[in-house]
């Protein structure tokens, strides 16, 4: 046997997959940080043209591209505690032994299945103002005294948007916790409880650290996810009203698609995106540093 | 020794594979044979261009014209097309454009010039000011199928019992609204304040009467923050807001039909909208039956009035394997035979002169000579190759003064600095 | 990880009979509160493509139909090419699974056999690849579709899908080939077997389970995207499910015949609520799997 750890069997062995992702990610990304220094025209035809730092001095004016990525936190970070609470709750639930256990996950597992644009209007139609089941079930319950227009105001339609999110991502994260859970033997919380510590306390000194690697994983998949969430956008509110559910993602499809404006969209794109890793970097730095156990 | 096999005969032997079963066409493709002119449309038309297509297609034996059903939303069609049109897809023989579609997609090159199709005469026959939304840059692109100008209804049947005449201006308006209305149960002034194209539509009606502009096509100067185009501004958030409104709150979530229904129902003495809504309330079952009647849009006192042109018209994709087929189907389009077909039981406005003399077209809609009078003072959309920029970046400002967040000049002038800003990039891309 | 014995920790545990029943109680209003949540908005969908369009738009909101009726199920074949839909999107899938699985095992198994630094650097490099939003990728892939004249190919969607479940379907797999006993992979090498025949006779065979699981993971990825889907698919008859009935969403209730729409999510969501439901065990092996990593 070689010494050497890329032995010539190994590196063919690679090949397809190295190719295929050459293809269509290391390429693509190079193209779009291209087209990021470039001015699109729409005159005789559409033309590309050099300009430098120009779309990113055009950005930082943008009141727009601001906007887009306050929408874009706002949504994320709602989601993300949405899903990280739930989620946990979830996986606490389904690590208790009781009858049908497995078929309470199998049936938990379902929104994550379903795709998220076709399930984007589903979620339009229960949150419809004039026949909607969110409207309904709420004003039977006393909460409304009338039919609220979920997707014609600015809070409501984040708020439905973020639901209809937390409501699609959360078996993923319940899933990744509950292996977590799974995976801490029996003999640490018997002691904690020996110790005489009450079932919340146990939670919070014994279980979560030993949960937070996982929960971190879930964390940063799940913040990508959700920062570059195109679908359940397009799909369930288009960006409005008055383009406060407009994100990042969708900001850029519109200068691709609408004003043909690819230099600028491309910038968008990469913008967004730098931010995106720089974000998930410092997040999961900061989450594993407060998750060392003491 | 071969270490690593047969593997990488075996790859290229199924890529070669995958290659075959990637590029065959999927297994719902299937096309009939004949040739085929496809156009995408709304799914709210469609069925009346079915007979439309059917005397085309008895006419050209052997064609079949596929009317694909799109999206409802404008927007939504507007992006199928550009999808596909940025490709060089052949998919779309014909192009179903809105009025403000045309200098996007001329100027990208994706529609055939049909100057040399179009003599002076054939142009002619259609309204001039229909015609012209289809040129750009002085070359003719979209042939103009049914034309839309706003309009104000009102209950002819309130204002007779009260004595008063139809309003010729904002201030009139403003007044027997006030009069007649009792609300929340009748509302004066009913309009579309949605962001969406319509409150563009609406707003300009408003901006023209008042003796403002948008932006000038020729100059790129943008008249946003001149004192005009407040006034204008503030009447229309006045009417919601403040202390004697005249529109409902609502207002501000309505595009067309939620506007017309109110109306329709009787809780609206005032309705700006499109001609269609004379058809449907003047039907056997309508309540509104002989107690509506049609004026211009109201204005400032001393300045012309101003309904916005709207309409839909077919051009010609640059990758239609046919192109002469289309032609032939435009043309048909815009035979007295195909306008009847289509605007008959719809109310639509034709774009051809001659329609508006047609006794069948005429029974069907009465007021078309109105419409035609109407028509000649049509204020088109300013013709920019961004256009659709220019009037996200104008709902947006629009939208938001109407709701209270900015007070109108404010939302005026960040409007009109954003579009020169916009402008200002085309303008140096002219060198 | 030794148990106490089940009876004494429920001596200790368990305060009594009352307190056994509280606690059974809460259970079963979580797992019902769980259920309602995970379920309702599938099964509102359901509801709703069987009732009759006056009942549909009835306030207060009908809840059960009465009578029920398949005409929306009827009329949607009739009005979109459903069918044509399900076939493109089943097509698209299956192939880009297969491609998928075809690149990443062979690269999993070197992974697998691979000492820690390297492996462990490779791994990582695929969970960044997966980390950028793919509005990143769509224009330049949409470039280059465009150039290859793949437009409305179904070649268009299967390389992206393939490579975009590259990292998860290898991070799946090569935690499966790591756990097979080194030994027989020794003995087959020294046997004289190249790398393929020992991935053909030893890991795919003995790891299926996990190989399944990935090949599940990609196929719903694959139906589920829209993005690509919406954008390189341009003509009727090559759509798939999700950009075929996203694209047909209206701007205002009028315009949407929501019955029709609810049957149409409610067959194309159908087939992935049988695969979920039917391996929903290997499902959440997988992904627990892919993300608890040593």
């Amino acid at each position: 046997m070689s010494g050497r750890v890329w032995t010539r069997e190994r590196l063919i062995a690679v090949l397809p997959a190295a190719l295929l992702l050459a293809v269509v990610v290391a390429l693509p990304i190079a193209r779009v940080v291209f087209l990021s220094f470039t001015r699109t025209e729409l005159e005789h035809g559409v033309t590309l043209h050099p300009a430098g730092f120009e779309p990113f001095v055009r950005l930082w004016q943008d009141g727009r591209w601001w906007t887009s990525l306050g929408n874009t936190a706002v949504f994320t970070g709602s989601s993300l505690v949405a899903e990280m609470v739930l989620g946990v709750a979830i996986a606490l639930l389904l690590q208790r032994r009781f009858r049908g256990r497995g078929v309470l996950r199998a049936l938990v597992m379902l929104p994550w299945a379903l795709p998220t644009a076709v399930m984007a209007l589903a979620w339009a139609w229960i949150f419809n103002d004039s026949f909607g089941v969110a409207n309904d079930l709420l004003q039977r319950l006393g909460i409304l005294h009338g039919p609220l227009a979920w997707l014609g105001h600015r809070g409501t339609a984040m708020a439905a948007m973020v639901i209809a999110d937390v409501w699609k991502t959360t078996p993923f994260v319940a899933l990744i916790v509950l292996a977590g859970l799974q995976s801490i033997p029996e003999q640490v919380i018997e002691a904690a409880r020996i110790d005489g510590l009450g079932a919340w306390q146990r939670f919070r000194r014994v279980t979560l650290p030993l949960v937070a690697p996982s929960l971190i994983v879930a964390l940063a998949f799940r913040m990508v996810q959700a920062y570059g969430a195109f679908d359940l956008v397009y799909v369930m509110t288009g960006g409005g009203p008055g383009g406060s559910t407009e994100t990042v993602s969708l900001y850029a499809f519109q200068n691709y698609f609408r004003y043909l404006d690819f230099g600028y969209g491309s910038a968008i794109a990469v913008q967004g995106a730098l931010i995106a890793i720089v974000l998930v970097l410092i997040v999961v730095r900061l989450a594993r540093g407060a998750g060392e156990p003491a | 020794m071969n270490r690593v096999g047969r593997a990488p005969v075996t790859f290229v032997v199924a890529a070669a594979l995958l290659l075959g079963a990637g590029c065959r066409p999927l297994p719902g493709d299937a096309q009939a044979g004949g040739a085929h002119l496809a156009v995408l449309m709304q799914p709210g038309e469609r069925p009346f261009w079915l007979p439309v297509a059917e005397v085309f297609e008895r006419d050209h034996p052997g064609v079949h014209v596929d009317l694909v059903e799109g999206p409802q939303s404008t927007d939504l069609r507007e992006n199928l097309y550009t999808a596909s049109l940025l490709a060089g897809d052949p998919s779309f023989d014909l192009v179903y454009m809105d009025v403000t579609w045309t200098s996007k997609f001329a100027a990208a090159g994706w529609l055939r010039s049909l100057d040399d199709a179009f003599d002076a005469d054939a142009r002619a026959a259609l309204l001039p000011a229909a015609l012209e939304a289809g040129i750009y840059r002085g070359h003719l692109y979209r042939v103009p199928v049914r034309t839309d100008v706003g309009v104000l209804y009102y209950r002819k049947d309130w204002l007779d019992g009260a004595g008063l005449a139809p309003p010729h201006t904002f201030d009139e308006l403003a007044t027997i609204a006030r009069r007649l209305q009792k609300p929340p149960e009748r509302w004066g002034f009913v309009w579309q304040g949605k962001q969406y194209e319509g409150l563009i539509c609406d707003f300009l009606e408003v901006l023209h009467g008042e003796g403002g502009f948008w932006i000038d096509p020729a100059t790129l100067e943008v008249g946003l923050d001149r004192p005009e185009a407040i006034a204008a501004l503030r009447f229309l958030a006045g009417t919601r807001a403040g202390p004697d409104p005249i529109s409902p709150p609502g207002v501000t979530t309505y595009q067309e039909e939620e506007s017309r229904r109110l109306f329709q129902d009787g809780r609206a003495v005032f309705l700006r909208n499109w001609p269609y809504v004379w058809r449907l309330s003047q039907r056997e079952d309508s309540p509104l039956r002989g107690r509506v009647g049609v004026v211009p849009m109201v204005h400032a006192k001393g300045r012309p009035s101003a309904g916005t042109l709207g309409g839909w018209g077919l051009g010609i994709s640059a990758f239609s394997r046919h192109p002469d087929l289309a032609l032939a189907f435009i043309r048909h389009t815009t035979t007295l035979e195909s306008q009847r077909l289509l605007c008959e039981p719809t109310g639509y406005a034709p774009s051809l002169r001659a329609a508006y003399s047609d006794p069948a077209l005429r029974a069907a809609n009465p007021f078309l000579d109105d419409l035609l009078e109407i028509h000649a003072g049509a204020v088109p959309r300013p013709i920019v190759p961004r256009y659709a920029l220019a009037s996200d970046i104008l709902q947006r400002r629009l939208s938001a003064a109407l709701a209270g967040a900015m007070p109108p000049a404010a939302a005026l002038r960040a409007a009109a600095r954003e579009t020169r800003l916009m402008l200002g990039d085309a303008a140096v891309a002219k060198r | 990880m030794s148990r106490v014995p089940a009876t004494a920790r429920a001596g200790r545990e368990r305060g009594g009979k009352s307190a056994a029943f509280s606690r059974g109680v809460w259970l079963v209003l979580a797992v019902g509160l769980v259920l309602a949540w995970s379920l309702g908005p599938a099964l509102w969908q359901a509801l709703t493509a069987l009732k009759p369009d006056a009942q549909i738009t009835r306030t207060p909101t009908v809840y059960l139909p009465h009578p029920p009726t398949l005409d929306h199920i009827r009329q949607l074949f009739e009005r979109l090419p459903f069918g044509t839909y399900l076939a493109n999107s089943a097509w698209i899938s299956a192939w880009a699974t297969l491609l998928c699985i075809a690149c990443a095992a062979p690269a999993a198994a070197a992974l697998a056999r691979m000492p820690g630094g390297g492996r462990m650097r490779v791994l990582l490099g695929l969970l960044f690849v997966s980390l950028f939003p793919p509005i990143l990728l769509l224009f330049p892939l949409y470039e280059g579709v465009r150039a290859l004249g793949w437009i409305n190919q179904p070649l268009a969607l299967i390389l992206p899908y393939a490579a975009l479940n590259l990292p998860l379907a290898v991070w799946v797999l090569e935690s499966a080939f790591r756990r097979l006993p080194r030994e027989m992979d020794e003995a087959a090498r020294i046997d004289g077997l190249s790398a393929t025949a020992r991935l053909r006779r030893i890991h795919l065979p003995l790891a299926m389970p996990s190989v399944v699981t990935a090949a599940i993971l990609v196929f719903i990825f694959s139906w589920n995207e829209f993005m690509l889907a919406l954008t390189f698919m341009t003509r009727q008859g090559s759509k798939t499910v999700t950009a075929g009935i996203a694209s047909v969403s209206g701007a205002s209730l009028y315009e949407i015949p929501w019955g029709q729409l609810s049957a149409a999510i409610v067959v194309a969501t159908l087939p992935l609520i049988v695969l979920v439901l039917l391996f929903e065990r290997r499902i959440a092996a997988g992904l627990t799997r892919g993300a608890i990593k040593g």
